[in-house]
């Protein structure tokens, strides 16, 4: 740069920092989005005219943009084949607790390595019947309008945490049966219908023994979800069967035993072979 | 001033109740009770966005591989965490001067979770309806990821425009 007129070389600087500048901005990576929460479930016993109030806390990650946060209250409930979540505005179904919830703050910026506090409060009507209410507290990340968009075909992301609110009022009636047990498609499928007031939270095995064995050849969990009794009180819940070196073909005696949260556990037993398609 | 030295002597009486007691040396019978309250908790981590390089309408493009995990999961017993996906608008929008554009159903997906059964399906063509993407295949699993979910959008031969076709999407965290 000797030699150079003062002009020329502020001109030179010039090009240098947007040569390198503009590059670096076209390339500008959109963030992934990372943040650490608790509870996952908010579960409480109350009676009709109880306050009662629970916390959740969201912490951005330390590498991640500023971000905004949303919280409301919905009501939410699962399809029959319990692969599909439903989402509606607070008061949507029966036994929905939306509308006895408050939420603070409803909006947040949270900085990365910050934590966001958010404080639901249920308000439990005078006159609320036994039962099981419940909704979700729902944390919706806010899109950042400024963020550099993706060129060409794209699908942007945002993340939303839900965390189930369960309201049980005294004294719910919990029941429930099996109605169906499937063993088909390289699943083992039980389906259970909700005949109580209150969700169930439903656990089992499916225990595949050889006739007139009593160790069981292999033990398959199925559930960890819960049922509702409404607006669909019926739910499968499956499982993959394992490859034909666990479980080979043949006949079995298959048992499942499944937990609903009753004062007794539900079970179905029926005997049947197992017979993969040939591999072609 | 008798009546104080009483008071002070009961108020004594029940702090020795409550944190000290007389024994006798060497003395192994007392013990403390530690409680650590853990409540449910999880670290989740998705990606900003996925592009596919459609060069050709008429065939089906899959996009990089994507990584989603949840670790340091941490539930009540029994429980599982679900990872779902749900469109924000029924379709893409177009670039100016398009008019045809892909459904959100139009996108499907698969990938290989760790402690995971992936439900490799396609996106919901409804606002707001959620399909899972993976449950944990055992309740209380310590975590749920992928390092290989692709995205596929599939063919649609009367895209009318090149340039930028946008959808929005929400990842949901649940465990219900």
């Amino acid at each position: 740069m000797t030699g150079m007129r003062h002009s020329d070389r502020y001109r030179a600087l010039f090009w240098g920092i947007f040569v390198a500048v503009v590059p670096a901005l076209a390339r500008a990576p959109a963030y992934a989005i990372s943040f650490h929460f608790s509870p996952a479930t908010i579960s409480v016993e109350a009676a009709p005219g109880q306050t009662v109030s629970r916390t959740l806390s969201l912490t951005l990650a330390k590498e991640c943009a500023p971000t905004h946060f949303k919280a409301r209250v919905e009501d939410w409930w699962r399809n029959e084949g319990n692969d599909r979540t439903f989402y509606a505005q607070a008061g949507t179904i029966a036994h929905s607790c939306g509308k006895w919830c408050s939420v603070n703050p409803v909006e947040s910026a949270v900085k990365p390595d910050e934590t966001m506090t958010v404080k639901v409060t249920v308000h439990v009507p005078g006159d609320a019947k036994p039962g099981g209410y419940w909704s979700a507290l729902t944390i919706d990340e806010v899109p950042d309008p400024t963020e550099p968009r993706p060129t060409g075909v794209s699908m942007i992301f945002r993340a939303s945490l839900s965390v189930a609110i369960y309201v049980e009022i005294p004294t719910a009636t919990r029941a429930a049966r099996i109605s169906g047990v499937r063993i088909a498609d390289g699943r083992a499928s039980v389906t259970l219908v909700n005949e109580g007031n209150i969700p169930l939270r439903v656990n089992g095995t499916f225990e595949f023994r050889k006739p007139g064995e009593e160790t069981p050849v292999i033990t398959i969990p199925v559930g960890g979800e819960p049922i509702l009794p409404e607006p669909i009180n019926t739910c499968t819940f499956s499982a993959a069967l394992p490859d034909s070196a666990k479980l080979p073909d043949g006949r079995y005696k298959v048992r499942v035993i499944v937990d609903a949260g009753l004062d007794h556990v539900l079970g179905a037993e029926r005997e049947l072979d197992i017979l993969r398609p040939p591999n072609r | 001033m008798q009546r104080i030295a009483i008071s002070i002597c009961i108020m004594l009486a029940l702090a020795g109740t409550a944190y000290g007691v007389v024994v006798t040396l060497p003395n192994e019978t007392q013990t403390t009770t530690f409680t650590a309250n853990v409540t449910e908790q999880a670290d989740v981590t998705v990606p900003a966005n996925v592009a596919w390089t459609v060069d050709n309408v008429s065939s089906s493009t899959a996009s990089s591989s994507q990584s989603v995990s949840a670790t340091t999961v941490v539930l009540s017993d029994g429980n599982k965490l679900r990872i779902e996906i749900a469109p924000d608008a029924a379709d893409f929008t177009a670039p100016s001067g398009g008019s045809v554009t892909w459904a959100s159903s139009d996108i499907s997906w698969a990938g290989t979770w760790a402690n995971g059964t992936a439900n490799d399906t396609s996106m919901s063509g409804t606002v707001d309806t959620y399909v899972a993407l993976v449950d944990m295949t055992a309740a209380n699993s310590g975590s749920l990821s992928t390092a290989d979910l692709v995205f596929t959008l599939a063919a649609k031969a009367t895209v009318d425009r090149a340039g930028a076709h946008t959808l929005a999407a929400t990842w949901k965290f649940s465990s219900f």
